[in-house]
Order: structure tokens, then sequence, then C-alpha cells
């Protein structure tokens, strides 16, 4: 018996609307089988159709503040670690309650734990912060090593090929508003079109936005259709704030938000 | 049916690129980064020559993802309204365009050639010559149906054959004028090769003759709804597909002056739809994602009697989440 399928089956049995977890790729003209996909088991045949292993990796966090998908009420999500720690993050910024959710997660090679509680998450997540891949790593270090010039050259270029499909934005567990301030008209802050001067715009506030919240997925540059490594803004900010503040985001569900936060003991003055 | 058949050797294929590039733009499949798009080439060798598809298709050529209408200033006795200068858009020649999306622009001519007639569009259009390239692979996300090698929307369309020479099908007088300036590059075969078999064999969408009867039918079907629960969102398919044609309107202004540009939207965005009222006639990702299926497999056979999908799954390839519209069709023309 499947421990995954056995799990899942008990979870809808026990209330759980939906299983959000992943399905193999579909087969095309040359057999061969795409990546998996995010798949929705709402029914105990459906449940036959989840996989959970090494080739999965998609943040299904993004469901977890998607209208259709909180309609259905309970889910049940399968997590890999970042998905762990987007959801403690949505916790921290009260876009889930205790209760709306809970995982499966994968306790090793071959068994699967169900975590119900966010307490129990956030003890899954201790110990267990895995680090930025090394072509991440790699890229970034390239960057910074670059002078002003050359990295503004950069991501001049980067910008000026985003198509704004909205991608980053849309695949991100914590952009979840409601109206993004990137397609709101009234007023409106950012200039809609994909020139470089509105894509420019739209990718600094994004990472500004981000800055602090960002649990380095990456999953941003994964959905990015034109190949830009978009995550990368959202990767230094992180490593800037938690240089600066000391603070990771999505570990611990009492930390803060250090760029919404002011604290009197603060070491900048210029708030003063 | 093709006006003439040629031949084009290897090496006269580049002397005619070479000569295009003195009278023409030319845009052909370059390399960039990790990825393939539709660019401006300068020299034979900026032109990419392994590819199956660039990422975006060759719809940002025609109608690009942001270009200005008309200009505008605002005066004491009124407003100035310049319109583009249509004359002045360069001629331009499209290297290496695949079936797909050589077809893709011609549905996308149907829909901007309506009346009143998009004058930027057609413009564009007419300025342009289109040599498509056949395809000799396919991979597991075309769809197209076998149409590897059709010579739908281009002027002249090439397939590579056994000795790597090229079949030259030249399909439009503006490709035949093209054929005629460079007639000593191009050889009258004594012989034609056998086309087929060297074009790839590529599977297609189940029950296509039925497909907008039964779309209609399934209108108020929960399936869309539970197709859509792993869409975003975002507008990667809407944005990759050489149909999709919607756009949006935005007037930028500085000062007194400003010009009004037409940029891709998609309705897969939420606020698509959205009314001043604030009421939203396709609120949830079912209704987007239905309204997509519907318009390409329903309402655009209805009024322009053409599918408003080419198969070049491009949207299967750049989605985020992985949904594969054929197997979603297919699904629905099961039922």
């Amino acid at each position: 018996m499947n421990t995954l399928h056995t799990l899942s089956r008990q979870q809808l049995e026990l209330g759980a609307q939906v299983i959000i977890g992943y399905t193999p790729g579909s087969n095309g003209t040359s057999g061969t089988s795409r990546p998996p996909k995010p798949f929705f088991a709402q029914s105990p045949e459906e449940v036959e159709q989840l996989i959970f292993d090494d080739t999965c990796h998609y943040n299904l966090a993004v469901y977890l503040t998607k209208k259709e998908v909180t309609a259905l009420g309970k889910r049940v999500l399968f997590a890999t670690l970042p998905t762990l720690r987007s959801i403690i993050r949505l916790a921290v910024e009260h876009q889930v309650n205790e209760g709306d959710v809970a995982v499966i997660v994968r306790a090793n090679d071959t068994e699967y734990a169900l975590l119900n509680t966010l307490a129990e998450m956030e003890t899954f997540l201790n110990g267990r912060t895995p680090a930025m891949s090394q072509e991440d790593r790699e890229q970034l270090d390239a960057l910074l090593a670059m002078n002003q010039e050359e990295r503004w050259a950069f991501w001049k270029e980067a910008f000026e090929t985003c198509i704004r499909c909205y991608a980053c934005r849309q695949a991100c567990p914590l952009c979840y508003c409601a109206t993004c301030a990137a397609t709101a008209n009234q007023p409106q802050w950012i200039p809609v079109a994909q020139h470089a001067l509105g894509n420019t715009e739209w990718h600094l506030m994004r990472a500004m936005h981000l800055a602090g919240r960002c649990i380095t997925c990456g999953q941003c540059g994964e959905a990015c259709p034109m190949g830009l490594p978009v995550h990368l803004l959202a990767f230094y900010l992180a490593e800037t704030v938690q240089h600066e503040y000391g603070a990771a985001s999505g570990l611990t569900l009492t930390e803060t938000t250090p760029m919404s936060v002011y604290k009197p003991e603060d070491t900048t003055n210029f708030i003063r | 049916m093709p006006i003439l058949v040629k031949l084009l050797q290897r090496t006269s294929y580049n002397s005619l690129i070479e000569k295009l590039l003195d009278e023409f733009q030319v845009y052909a499949p370059v390399k960039k980064g990790k990825q393939v798009l539709y660019e401006r080439i300068r020299a034979v060798h900026d032109m990419e020559t392994d590819y199956l598809l660039p990422v975006l298709s060759a719809k940002s050529l025609v109608f690009p993802p942001v270009e200005t209408l008309f200009t505008f200033e605002r005066k004491k006795e009124g407003v100035d309204v310049l319109p583009v200068a249509v004359e002045n858009l360069p001629e331009r020649v499209l290297l290496g365009v695949r079936p797909c999306d050589a077809r893709g622009i011609a549905i996308l001519r149907q829909t901007f050639a309506q009346e009143p007639v998009d004058a930027i569009f057609e413009a564009r259009f007419n300025k342009t010559i289109l040599i498509g390239l056949s395809c000799a692979t396919a991979d597991e996300a075309c769809f197209c149906g076998n149409r590897a090698g059709d010579t739908t929307g281009s002027d002249i369309l090439l397939t590579q054959v056994s000795n790597g020479d090229y079949l030259a099908e030249i399909i439009t007088e503006k490709g035949q004028r093209l054929v005629e300036r460079h007639a000593d590059l191009f050889e009258t075969p004594t012989e034609l090769p056998d086309k087929a078999a060297f074009v790839a064999t590529v599977r297609g969408l189940d029950n296509v003759e039925n497909l907008p009867a039964l779309l209609k039918a399934a209108f108020d079907s929960k399936v869309f709804d539970q197709q859509s629960l792993a869409c975003i969102g975002c507008g990667t398919c809407t944005y990759v597909c050489p149909v999709c044609s919607c756009f949006d309107m935005q007037d930028e202004t500085q000062g007194s002056k400003g010009r009004r540009v037409r940029c891709w939207d998609s309705c897969g965005f939420s606020c698509f739809t959205v009314h001043t009222s604030g009421h939203n006639p396709r609120e949830t990702q079912g209704q987007r994602w239905r309204q997509r299926v519907m318009h390409k497999f329903s309402y655009l056979p209805e009024s322009n009697h053409t599918f408003g999908c080419v198969g070049c799954g491009r949207c299967i390839r750049s989605c985020p989440v992985k949904l594969d519209i054929s197997q979603l069709i297919n699904q629905i023309a099961h039922v």
C-alpha cells in the first residue's frame, strides 16, 4: 500500500475537500513524459493519480490564496521545504489560518508524514533550510561582482525582453494582493505597456514588495517564459535584509516583517 | 497550390539571405541567452539554425507587444493628433518562420483585416515577405496535426530535402516577385523530391470536426472550473500564442504631449473584463479559461471559419504549471 495514497485518502475521509499534489506530465508526439504538474484530487479515485518524488518541486502554496481553491474548503498540500516556508510566511501575514491547511511532506526518501498544525510545520522546518542552488549562487555572485554600469546593462536587457505576462507574480506564493499595484488604474502607478520603462518599474516594485518576505523558492524565475532570472532580484534583497536585520523569511510563526516594522532600537536613523 | 516549385541549394540560400540583407530588414530565429527568438539579423551567421520554435511566435513581428497608434499634443487652440506614418514602415523579410507561425499570421490577418481594417497591421503585413521553413522534427508539445509542411501564410515555403538543399514552394505573388528578382539562385527541378518524406509527423486534436458543437454543449459544464483549478492566471499562454490578439489601449502622456499605444492583454488576467462599476462578468478562472477555449475552438470557427489555434504547443511548453491545452481539449471532446 502506498503511504502517500493512504494518507491522502484518509484526509479526504476526515473532511479535507481537496488534496493538492502532483501528477505525471502529459505525453505528446514524441512519447516522452513532460515534468509533473500540480493536480487537485477531490475523490479517492483521483488520489490514485497523485505522485510526490524528487521530480516534484512546484511550490503549491501559491494555491492557498487563490479564491477558486479556497472556495473548495479544507486543503491538504504536498509540501516541499519552500512550500512549508511559504505557508509559515502566509500565516505570519494572516493569509492562512490554523486549520485551513494540512500538509503531506516527504519525511525521507520513502516515507511521507502528515503535518496538521502550523506549529508542526514550523518544527519540521527547523534545521532544514536549503541553500540557494549552485547555479543561482554563481549567477548572483557574478552579478554582484559587476560594476554598477555592467549590472544595469544586464538588467536593462532583461527588462526589455520581459513581455509582462506576470507569470512571475502569479507563480509567487507571496504575491497574493487582490489588486496588484501594477494593474491598478486609479491611479495608475506604473505604465501597463510592455516597454522598457514599464517593465523596469514593474520588476523593481515587485522586488521591493518582496524584500524581507521572499522565501527564495525561485518560482518566479522558473515561471518566466522568457527565461529571465527575475528571482535573483528577490534573492539579493532577501540576503540583504537577512544581513541587515538578521531575519530570514518563512521560518518561524513569530517572525516579523523587517521592512514594515519600526523598532526604537533600529540602528538606522533615517526615520527619526 | 504553389504558383511555382523550385530548388534552392543550401549555399544559394545563404547567398539569397545576403542579398535580402541589402534590400530589407531581415528577421529570423536568433539565439538570445538560452532562448531562441525572432529578431532582426544583420548577417547570415546571426541566424540560428538549430531550433524547433522560437519562444515567442512570429505574431510579435506583425502585432508587436506594444506599438504606438498615434501621438497627440495639447495646444491652446485644441489637440493635434498625428497618426503613425505607415508609409515609413520598413520593407521586411521574415526567415525561418515555422508553418504554424505562418498560419498564425494568416489567422491574425483575418481578424485585423475585418472592417474597419486595421491600417497599421495591414501596412506592416503588406510590407512583409514571409519565407517559411517546414519542420523536420516535432517535440512532445507539438499538436499541429501533420501541418509541419503546410504552406498557409508563407509567401515562400522552404523544405529541407535529403542532401540539405531546399525545396522552395512559391505560394504568393509577393513570393514570386522575390524569386524573380533572384532567379539566378533558384533552380528548376527536373524531378520533384517527395516533400512528405522530409516533414515531421505530428499528432493533432481528437474529434476536431465536432469540437465547436461539443464545446457549445459543454458551456455550462463544470469541466472548465475543474480544468482551471491549477491555472495561476498569468498571461503566458496568450502572449506566446501565435493567434491570440486581444489588446489594451493606453494613453501615455508627458506634459502636454503623449501617445496612444496598443499593448498585448490577456483573457487569463482577472482584471481583463472588470467593468468601471467594479462588476466582473468573468469573475472566476474557470470562466476565463472557458472563454479562451471557446474563442479558439468555437467562436472563431463560427465567425472566421478557422480554429484560433495552430497547434504550435507554445502554451504547453511555457505554462508555469504545465497545463496542456491539447490534453484538456481532448478531455472535453471525449465527454
